[in-house]
């Protein structure tokens, strides 16, 4: 599976609202990130924790993507986050870093 | 609607008109006769000669007319309050809706706006292209109004074949931009894409040959025609002082004698390494300010031809990655231009509190931006100063004791939009 494939299938999962399948694609000591900034989710377990309090929060939560590019390295998603149907939804920039075929870090550009 | 012509039935005696005076006529009432008073009509805002939607409601005397009130607003679409709720990027293409007939000059002001708040140096080829493209406007508008104040009077020809030349500009604005008319051209920090060399050398080619010529010819049918000038010259003559009381720019103000050009006093761009002549009216007619636009063509040709010969190499856009976007080619090789990319056509730039204004000399006068930014990526305040407004305040006392058929040439003359004057 290429690089790619993996990013969007992570974010299947994650418009599945399933974080145990969502973290399963990355490393032991993953993380989500501001771009070049503070940590928001250390490690697979804080994702999960993480992704799971959001899922609960948000039980419509959706992603779409709008672009997806593959730049050395990294893989970079262009995404329409909604919240809910009734919140506007908003544009952010995801970029994931890989160790192997798993990923490592997940920063955010809003 | 106002009242259709009233109180007219059999015979009529003129009042208050001069029109028989030194003859031997009886002015006594005979039996039958019945005095006409004053009637009001509107002209427009369907009148094909109000130039889009003007609606002036005139007080007659007969075809004298002794009070014009134009009624503006009908083409007001809140362009000034939309400009408040998008980012500074996204505002731009509003500026191509206000004046229509000269899109790049509208944006010209905005762009200058921002640079100047930001502080933001433009690359020297986007400042050739700049003033190229505004020049290329400004013959543009012309051909469209010279054109149009020539149908108003009644030649039909001179309008058909400088509508070619018309045609001309717009093309090349398609292959710089690639749209005709609504080009987004302008952009903060300089100009959206280069232009190819071909290009330059097709503008270069035209100015040489097809514009002088076809122009020359057009013009020489009308601009010592008798009847032309019959139908301007002493038409709503206006004073140097009354000029400037009212506020007039561009053509209007030249047109009565006073050689203020915003290019020459306050350069801009590339204005200051241009050579070119202010022309200026003597009598200060609707036939002056017809031939400064008609000479203000050929001064433009100049500066388009100076432009292309110096046009420097280089850069068209600042490369201050936080206002202009990355070329696309970077962006599929660097993260950071991607980021830039996504962060400028999402949020869009901030620009630092403070307040500006910048006028242009657009080809209708002096078309200002007053620009308010309290440092977010969207103007806390956008105020236009389009040049119609002032001109049109005018219509009274120029149109005042002219005849009604003389208003299609006064306001042909005056060149005015509603895209512009209304907002």
């Amino acid at each position: 599976m290429s690089r790619l494939a993996i990013a969007e299938t992570m974010i299947a999962h994650y418009n599945a609202q399933d974080a145990d399948a969502y973290v399963a694609l990355m490393t032991d000591d993953a993380a989500e990130a501001g771009y070049r900034g503070a940590v928001v989710r250390d490690g697979k377990e804080g994702v999960r924790e993480g992704l799971k309090a959001m899922f609960a929060e948000f039980p419509q939560n959706r992603a779409e993507i709008l672009s997806g590019y593959t730049l050395g390295d990294f893989v970079v998603l262009h995404e329409k986050v909604a919240r809910s149907p009734e919140v506007d939804p908003f544009e952010v920039m995801s970029i994931y870093s890989f160790e192997g075929d798993k990923v490592s870090r997940v920063e955010f550009v809003r | 609607m106002t009242d259709a012509p009233q109180g007219y039935s059999g015979a009529v005696k003129h009042h208050g008109s001069d029109m028989f005076e030194g003859y031997p006529v009886d002015t006594a009432n005979t039996a039958g006769d019945q005095a006409v008073t004053n009637y009001t009509i509107n002209f427009g805002p369907q009148h094909p000669a109000a130039h889009g939607v003007l609606r002036m409601v005139m007080e007659l005397d007969g075809e004298i007319i002794e009070r014009v009130d134009p009624h503006v607003g009908l083409l007001h679409r809140g362009t000034e309050k939309l400009i408040e709720y998008k980012t500074y990027l996204q505002a731009l293409p509003y500026f191509d809706r206000l004046d229509y007939c000269s899109p790049l000059g509208m944006e010209h002001s905005y762009v200058l706006a921002i640079e100047k708040l930001l502080d933001l140096e433009v690359p020297a080829r986007a400042q050739y292209l700049r003033t190229m493209f505004a020049e290329l406007t400004r013959i543009c508008n012309h051909m469209l109004n010279i054109g149009s104040h020539v149908m108003d009077v009644g030649a039909m020809t001179p309008n058909l074949w400088i509508f070619e030349l018309r045609e001309d500009c717009l093309n090349f604005f398609e292959r710089a931009s690639g749209a005709r008319m609504h080009s987004a051209y302008f952009r903060p920090g300089g100009v959206h894409q280069d232009v190819p060399e071909k290009l330059l050398y097709d503008i270069g080619q035209w100015c040489d040959t097809r514009l002088p010529k076809l122009f020359g010819d057009a013009m020489s049918l009308v601009i010592d025609n008798r009847i032309f000038k019959q139908r301007n010259v002493d038409i709503a003559t206006v004073s140097k002082e009354d000029a400037l009381a009212w506020g007039f720019s561009g053509p209007m103000i030249r047109g009565s004698g006073i050689p203020w050009d915003i290019r020459k006093s306050q350069p801009y761009d590339a204005y200051a390494q241009m050579e070119f002549d202010i022309p200026v009216g003597t009598r200060g007619d609707c036939y002056d300010r017809f031939m400064v636009r008609v000479q203000e063509v050929y001064q433009s040709q100049r500066i388009i031809l100076q432009c292309i010969n110096a046009m420097p190499t280089g850069p068209i856009a600042s490369l201050d990655r936080k206002v202009v976007p990355p070329k696309r080619g970077e962006m599929k090789q660097s993260m950071e231009s991607l980021i830039h990319h996504f962060k400028l056509y999402t949020e869009g730039f901030h620009v630092p509190a403070g307040e500006v204004y910048v006028a242009t000399e657009s080809p209708k006068g002096e078309f200002g931006v007053y620009l308010v930014s309290d440092g977010t990526n969207k103007p806390y305040r956008c105020k236009i100063r389009p040049t119609a407004f002032s001109h049109l305040q005018a219509m009274d006392m120029m149109s005042k004791g002219h005849m009604l058929a003389d208003t299609t040439a006064i306001i042909g003359a005056i060149d005015v939009v509603f895209g512009e004057c209304d907002r």
